[in-house]
């Protein structure tokens, strides 16, 4: 993947290249050229680098010792970066001084739209501290000694840190000692805020250090923190312990809690929405009732005949002591009986947050009444062909030996196409029959790839679905006069996988494919390329 | 059905702590089994007692344990557990392993009839025992269930250790949730395979609950036979090196 730089004059700095991990990065060997003539520092070579591919793809002596960034080199990329970033406040028309970060992002967004799927690779501007791996400086000095005393250990930060950690806790030992031989010395709890912070996490650590560790080196550190933590500290030491905490979210209640609503009787009401799986699920619940539940306007008794779907209904109320004191009504589709069990347990709990405490809602949260089900069913391509290094990211499925795949390409909204009109080179077309009508009878030689584009009438439709199948044969409508249940495999086979919820086949070959409510228009599909292949 | 593109990432380098939808590829190594979620969300405490209790009453390991749960992320509650009284891990975890093809209403429905045929049995007993006898009969099924399955739990099993080409069942100590299974698997397994052709589920089991109640019956022989193989091949118990 090549790293190429933008350039709008000398506007933007040509540091403006694809984000990802310099780690992953580093193994281009565009930057390690790209470094190694940093280091001499002259601009034009790097050009000339980016313009002659050949360099970077051959191995070169200089690529492969690990590159370093000078001093100097990266004081340059921040004052550039700076410059830069004034620049583009400037063009972007905003204050220069009060150029965040986050502005940056949004104007790079703004000017360079990207529609690559890797957000890692789109292009950003960062400052170069977040680009560059913070490298040391040279450890030692002209005369080949080394400037620190542990630099003989091979991890001189690492252990100069617990070399002073522990001289901290010899301190505060010697400290408690000569308190209590005063008597001055209490035992005081010292409760740290140890909930709202953490502990830093080895990669932190290293990253802090700039140098590798290892787990024991890690665990070792945090160990002899904790000690000195347990110690009582002055400022100076509550400090240095501070310096390896990170804050945590305390409350992680991210979700905002409705007011109560009053309808015209002055009933108080709450709306909340849910879903499990395929299920959708809105319910509202009433402040005063009799624990009537009304589900698509049919009693919960009767839309639900199993027991366990209606435990789930009881469970935020039963879980609340509210059992028989709110009415609810709601609407729920998609899913089965369980999903929408499910959708409707979580719309009710949300509803239900505005009537109660804080301390109840943090409650039905840790009961996990509160999170959405992340579980979906599995595609049935990782079912079939389980995950491995470099797996086929396509969706196919079999059919009557014709092997089906299912491809959307989706191409953004042009105003009216017809569905030839849009046909790419060498797809699109039968190359052989070129006086074919798309849905017109017609003889197909074995083994052709036929292809064809439905939802020519719907302009607004701005995906495209190809279902091409290989080979096989299948029946249809026109040939036999109806679809046997082999036939009606297939079909179903493409609907499940064009999120379809009904299709139905009309007369002259055309299968419309109906999707859930509120998706989208329904797809037509012409059925001239179902034809049964006979047998030759 | 919406099925995310894998990608590769990590959860704490900028993703927010959510759902994980990535894959940590190692070499030569293929990841089978993922969880939606990720390894920051913990299990939800249903009970509903643990959130009533007051403040005053905890322990300071309790306090600390009630803070730290309040800055993690939980996951979903399943939906097989509720916050009702009526729900018992032991009966879920038993229909659980009875059900075939996920049919876990018939399984569900097979389990309360094998409970109501347990009562109404002891209830029959009970009205036919004289006064002296009825404090002694136990009428509760769940009771008669637990006793049951806790009877039928070996308590040493065996295994199979591969020394010098060859397998040797070695005794081995069973750890509590693999001597629970084992009741329930052997207990499943006795009714499944040693019904008469025409004896329903329900009825079979209940039989087999029962006996087990009393301490006999083919479960309970099944175990008897499982720790008098232990005892014989005690001189192999040197082959475990746990």
């Amino acid at each position: 993947m090549a790293a190429p730089s933008v350039s709008c004059g000398a506007a933007v700095p040509y540091r403006l290249f694809l984000a990802g991990r310099v780690s992953f990065a580093r193994e281009q060997g565009l930057w390690k050229a790209a470094a190694s003539g940093l280091q001499t520092g002259t601009r034009c070579q790097i050009l000339r680098l980016k313009h002659s591919p050949a360099v970077t793809t051959t191995k070169n002596v200089a690529a492969l010792r690990r590159e370093s960034y000078t001093v100097d080199f990266i004081k340059k990329q921040i004052e550039e970066f700076n410059i830069g970033k004034r620049h583009l406040a400037n063009m972007m028309g905003e204050d220069p001084e009060t150029f965040t970060q986050e502005d940056v992002d949004r104007a790079i967004t703004y000017l360079f739209p990207s529609g690559l799927f890797e957000k890692r690779a789109r292009p950003i501007m960062k400052h170069p501290e977040e680009i560059f791996p913070k490298q040391r400086a040279v450890q030692w000095g002209e005369d080949g000694r080394p400037f620190h005393f542990l630099f003989y250990t091979g991890k001189q930060s690492y252990y100069s840190l617990m070399h002073e950690a522990y001289g901290k806790v010899l301190h505060a030992e010697e400290r408690q000692d000569q308190l209590r031989a005063k008597g001055l010395f209490s035992e005081k709890s010292k409760s740290k805020d140890l909930i709202g912070s953490r502990w830093l996490i080895k990669e932190e650590l290293e990253e802090m250090l700039v140098e590798k560790l290892s787990d024991q080196d890690y665990a070792q550190f945090i160990r002899l923190l904790e000690r000195l933590s347990a110690l009582p500290c002055d400022a100076a030491e509550e400090e240095f312990v501070g310096r390896f905490r990170r804050t945590v979210t305390v409350q992680s209640k991210k979700h905002l809690i409705e007011p109560l609503q009053y309808d015209e009787q002055g009933m108080a009401f709450s709306t909340g929405q849910g879903k499990r799986k395929t299920a959708n699920a809105e319910a509202v619940v009433y402040g005063h009732g009799s624990g009537k539940i009304e589900i698509n306007g049919v009693d919960y008794l009767l839309y639900f005949p199993v027991t366990q779907d209606r435990e789930q209904l009881m469970f935020p109320f039963h879980f609340l002591d509210r059992l028989g004191k709110h009415d609810v009504t709601c609407t729920v589709s998609g899913g089965g009986r369980s999903s929408q069990a499910g959708a409707i347990r979580l719309a009710m709990s949300r509803a239900l947050c505005s009537f109660i405490t804080e301390d109840e809602v943090e409650w039905m949260r840790q009961a996990g009444l509160l999170t959405t089900d992340p579980r979906v069913r599995e595609p049935r391509r990782e079912r079939i062909y389980p995950k491995r290094k470099g797996g086929a990211p396509r969706q196919i499925f079999w059919g009557l030996g014709a092997r089906w795949e299912v491809e959307r390409t989706k191409i953004p909204p042009q105003g009216q196409q017809s569905c030839r009109a849009e046909a790419e080179p060498g797809c699109g077309r039968w190359a052989d029959n070129q006086d074919e009508e798309l849905g017109s009878p017609a003889t197909h030689r074995p083994g052709r790839d036929h292809r064809c584009y439905p939802g020519a009438d719907d302009s607004s439709v701005d995906t495209r679905l190809q279902i091409r199948a290989r080979g096989g044969g299948l029946t249809c409508l026109g040939c036999t006069g109806r679809l046997t249940s082999s036939g009606n495999r297939h079909l179903l086979w493409a609907a499940r996988s064009l999120d379809a919820e009904t299709w139905h086949v009309s007369i002259g070959g055309t299968v419309h494919f109906h999707p859930r409510q509120g998706a989208g228009p329904s797809l037509t599909v012409t059925a001239s390329h179902l034809r049964t292949q006979q047998a030759s | 059905m919406a099925a995310p593109t894998a990608k590769v990432s990590r959860g704490w380098s900028g993703l927010a702590l959510g759902v994980r939808i990535a894959v940590l590829r190692l070499p030569g190594l293929t990841q089978v089994r993922w969880s939606r979620y990720g390894p920051e969300y913990q299990d939800p405490q249903i009970d509903k007692e643990y959130y009533r209790k007051p403040l005053a009453q905890l322990t300071e390991e309790e306090t600390y344990e009630r803070e730290l749960r309040k800055t993690q992320v939980i996951k979903a509650a399943p939906a097989t557990k509720t916050s009702s009284v009526f729900e018992d891990p032991v009966i879920s975890k038993f229909t659980n392993m009875m059900m075939k093809g996920g049919n876990k209403i018939l399984a569900r429905s097979l389990m309360t009839q094998t409970l109501e045929a347990v009562k109404r049995k002891q209830f029959e007993k009970y009205h036919a025992a004289s006064a002296e006898e009825q404090a002694t009969v136990e009428r509760n099924p769940y009771t008669i269930f637990h006793q049951a399955l806790k009877n039928c739990e070996p308590v040493i099993g065996l295994v199979p250790i591969l020394k010098g080409g060859h397998f040797y069942q070695v005794p081995v100590p069973l750890a509590e949730r693999r001597r629970r299974f084992l009741a329930m698997k052997w207990m499943i397994t006795e009714c499944r395979e040693k019904k008469p052709r025409r004896m329903l589920m329900p009825e079979k089991l209940s039989q087999e609950l029962l006996e087990a109640f009393c301490n006999r019956g083919p479960v309970i022989k099944r175990k008897h036979d499982m720790h008098k193989m232990a005892e014989a091949n005690r001189a192999l118990a040197h082959y475990r090196w746990w």
